[in-house]
């Protein structure tokens, strides 16, 4: 029976699979256009604390070195998020958790904005963080959002039971 | 920077450059000669493997080695299996075990298996995981990887 099948039982071999294993995929990485430039993020290195200083003056002098942007550099909406839009795009301000973007380094090279990355001054003052979701809930939790450390509450519902059974 | 002028053995091709000294060979290589079957997937730490060439046998981290260090060493990159059009059969046995997926760890790990398999050519389970101990995958593909590597020792046993 199963020899007889065209599709069941038979392994197929992916499509791009031979240009990957050739190393002639084309990565967005690989792929070079002109006039590219280079962009590298700086970020939080501290899990919640308020920003009291970006200073770019050192950065902005590396050569190479296109344009430093922070939160007040964007205009129009700063704040995105899928459920609520609540996520800064670039820290305004404050910084709620390690890793979160604070500035965008643009350059015409790699190396240059990395050098910029580390030469760019930034002073926070560390705030007490929040790690676990059930003390984040608690009032007595440092709030990280104005309107308190919840995202949401979300009812989902679908269909009618009764009608379904 | 004063520029520094390499020449190197580049897939059995002499190769001469003239870069700034403190790049890498993986800049180079993708940078300079635009060849970029060799990745950057970890930012130049050596922790992925994702950038690995064989520099004289061995199979290294390409964005570890400064590009003075390749003058007139021999350098062989994913590139250099396929120069003839055909496939090496390392990739064929990554193809056909099924051990490629999203690719980007696949270059780094099929010169590792060649470099594996050069030296070992009968490599145990164990020996063919620390042969690729430096090339990580995210796919969570490790086992059709170690399944490629058999397929491709048994082809180079029989070839």
């Amino acid at each position: 029976m199963a020899d007889q099948l065209t599709t069941i039982g038979k392994s197929e071999i992916r499509k791009d699979a031979w240009q990957k294993a050739a190393g002639k995929a084309l990565y967005t990485a690989d792929i070079t256009v002109e006039n590219l430039y280079y962009g590298v993020v700086v970020r939080s290195p501290h899990h919640y604390a308020r920003i009291l200083e970006i200073n770019k003056t050192a950065a902005l002098k590396i050569p190479g070195v296109h344009q430093i942007l922070t939160a007040e550099d964007i205009p129009g909406e700063k704040i995105f998020g899928p459920l609520v839009p609540d996520q800064p795009s670039l820290a305004q301000g404050v910084v709620r958790h390690l890793g979160e973007p604070v500035a965008l380094v643009i350059a015409e090279t790699r190396l240059a904005a990395q050098k910029a990355k580390e030469e760019i001054k930034i002073i926070y003052q560390p705030l007490v963080p929040v790690f676990d979701p059930v003390l984040a809930v608690k009032s007595d939790a440092p709030q990280l959002h104005k309107g308190g450390n919840l995202v949401t509450e979300l009812n989902v519902q679908d269909g009618d039971i009764k009608r379904g059974y | 920077m004063n520029q520094i002028e390499v020449i190197f053995n580049l897939n059995g091709r002499e190769t001469k450059i003239s870069c700034d000294p403190n790049k890498t060979l993986l800049d180079v290589l993708r940078n300079d000669l635009g060849l970029t079957g060799a990745k950057d997937a970890c930012g130049g730490e050596g922790e992925c493997g994702a950038c690995t060439v064989i520099f004289n046998g061995k199979p290294v981290n390409s964005c570890l080695i400064f590009i003075g260090q390749v003058i007139g060493q021999n350098i062989t990159t994913i590139e250099g299996l396929s120069l003839k059009g055909d496939y090496h059969p390392v990739q064929k046995a990554f193809v056909e075990a099924g051990a490629v997926q999203c690719g980007y760890c696949t270059p780094g790990a099929v010169i590792a298996t060649k470099a594996l398999l050069d030296r070992n050519p009968q490599p145990s389970d164990q020996e063919i995981r620390d042969g690729l101990s430096g090339n990580l995958c995210r796919c969570t593909g490790y086992n059709k990887i170690v399944d490629a590597v058999q397929l491709a020792a048994r082809e180079y046993s029989n070839g």
